[in-house]
């Protein structure tokens, strides 16, 4: 296996994270975190304007691949309605979990870099990690 | 070759390797270094074929066979369990009684003697350095029982604060719990010291010794510990073998923990006479091939010579130490004065696991997280650390080749 998973545009948004910082307001938060790495993120969602769907962002510490996920993740999904990103993160985390395709979606397209993670079995859980935490936070806000 | 390699003359690393098959092998199309020892290590052939043989000439259920494959694999079991009790100079082969591994030989003592010596309002002392096999099983027992579980601190280098034990060794403290070497940190605690004077004060001990007994010889006479615990897997033996060494009174009075076969003289709906140690504490079919494998690697250790393994580690984990700590930003946790060859490290602005995982592409084995040692990584306030643990088949050479997989993926997160 060469080292397809440390790419460029992974190494990058993990330097200067996209979206990285907690906002002064939000609607919801979701706690990101893998005792077993030390992997401790925070995404929050604002949710002021409804027609202008959801702005993410987060903070916190994480591996190289957890960070730029949710980076990625906040940048494609910002912009998105409520439903449609519950329903970008889930088909995600099927793509990432289940082996299944990416969308042809012109937004989604950005997250190729992250697929390689299906070659490492030990970090899959560092690309799905954020992306969980947004799904369970809109769930139960 | 540098001076250090140069200074190791007596001890035959590459003879050692040849016995190793696994080391032949590649990783990422290069050869394998295997630096997560401390994990499990790997097999030498004797193990192997110890193993291979019991099944391919000698498997029968042990015990009250009348056949002779049975009367074989009796002899090789019991036979084993002597090895082992002369390995570690137990008084008899009634203390040493086989497990799973560390972890079920501490989960019986706190069962079975928790649950029958240990009251509300006693306390368990353990350290801050435990494993978390040597902390669930009391932090259950506590549930049950209303007994407290008190953590003896550590202090910046990873060394246990013996101020801190004497004032926690009180007439509360019914059992000391300590780990021999600490698999997060490498410290190598002074036990017999400490051992000496819980027993002056009648506290029972128990030492988790999954760790000592690849480097060290281990005395358990010596040490006048209560209770020994070991892994095979970790001292180059099988996996889902350990024992549990207790002082033959203790294990008299101790109630049976699992009830079934092998654990019992004479059963009835009404009565059950219990068997007579060490079956008490076996019940069910014994892992008979893993007794044996572990029978034949405390033989093997035995051969090379434990002094000399604890030596040539010695000079290895020197060795990586000075060369690691050359590394830009690199912090290694745990810098015990007395340490075995274990090098927990973080590097800063880098996560342990994106380490981990560029170092494995460069074919070296590190474990990368909290080690099964949450408590630590949290008293060090890092997310994880990257270990690497050396064993006794490691070189100079796999020092440098850790050492450039370190740089390189360092250099391409930063």
């Amino acid at each position: 296996m060469s080292n397809t998973l440390y790419q460029e545009v992974l190494l990058a948004h993990n330097r200067e994270p996209h979206h990285f910082g907690k906002p002064e307001n939000y609607c919801c938060s979701g706690k990101a975190y893998n005792p077993n790495c030390g992997d401790d993120l925070m995404v929050y969602i604002q949710c002021d304007e409804p027609s202008q769907g959801l702005n993410l962002h987060f903070d916190g510490e994480a591996c190289a691949v957890a960070t730029a996920s949710a980076s990625l993740m906040s940048e494609v999904l910002s912009g998105k309605t409520k439903q449609e990103v519950i329903k970008a993160c889930q088909h995600f985390v099927e793509v990432i979990e289940n082996n299944k395709a990416l969308d042809d979606d012109a937004l989604l397209t950005k997250l190729k870099p992250l697929l390689t993670v299906r070659d490492y079995p030990g970090r899959i859980g560092c690309a799905t990690l954020a992306w969980r935490s947004v799904i369970k936070a809109l769930n139960e806000s | 070759m540098n001076s250090v390699q140069q200074t190791m003359t007596s001890f035959d690393v590459m003879a050692r390797r040849a016995e190793f098959p696994i080391l032949q092998r590649e990783v990422h199309g290069k050869p394998l270094v295997y630096l997560d020892n401390a994990a499990t290590a790997q097999r030498p052939q004797c193990v192997i074929d110890a193993v291979e043989n019991y099944y391919r000439m000698h498997n029968a259920n042990v015990h009250r066979g009348v056949h002779t494959l049975s009367n074989e694999s009796t002899d090789l079991y019991e036979g084993a369990r002597e090895t082992l009790r002369a390995h570690i100079n137990a008084a008899s082969v009634r203390e040493i009684i086989f497990t799973r591994g560390t972890t079920e030989s501490i989960n019986l003592v706190a069962q079975s003697f928790g649950r029958s010596q240990i009251k509300a309002g006693d306390q368990i002392l353990v350290s801050h350095m435990e494993h978390h096999s040597n902390i669930v099983p009391w932090q259950l027992l506590c549930e049950q029982t209303g007994a407290e579980l008190v953590a003896i601190p550590i202090d910046e280098q990873g060394a246990l604060d013996l101020a801190a034990l004497d004032e926690l060794l009180t007439e509360r403290v019914k059992l000391l719990g300590l780990v021999h070497i600490s698999n997060a940190l490498g410290t190598i605690n002074p036990v017999a010291e400490i051992i000496a004077k819980a027993k002056a004060m009648g506290i029972t001990t128990l030492l988790d010794g999954a760790q000592a007994l690849p480097h060290l010889n281990v005395d358990v006479q010596a040490l006048g510990c209560d209770f020994y615990c070991l892994s095979g897997h970790k001292m180059y033996g099988p996996t889902g073998i350990g024992v549990l060494y207790g002082r033959e009174a203790l294990l008299d009075a101790m109630p049976p923990w699992q009830g079934g076969g092998e654990m019992i003289a004479e059963v009835s709906f009404e009565h059950t006479v219990y068997s007579e140690l060490p079956a008490k504490f076996e019940a069910g079919t014994p892992n008979m091939a893993g007794a044996v494998g572990l029978g034949e690697a405390a033989r093997y250790l035995q051969r090379v010579g434990l002094d000399q393994i604890a030596a040539y580690e010695h000079e290895l984990l020197e060795y990586a130490t000075q060369q690691l700590q050359e590394v830009k930003g690199l912090r290694i946790i745990g810098q015990a004065p007395n340490k075995a060859s274990v090098i927990a490290f973080v590097i800063d602005g880098t996560h342990p696991h994106d380490l981990g995982t560029l170092i494995d592409l460069e074919g070296v084995a590190v474990r990368t997280g909290h080690h099964c040692a949450m408590p630590v990584t949290r008293f060090f306030k890092v997310p994880a650390t990257a270990r690497a643990s050396f064993a006794l088949y490691n070189t100079f050479d796999e020092v440098d080749r850790l050492v450039a997989a370190v740089h390189k993926a360092r250099e391409m997160l930063l």
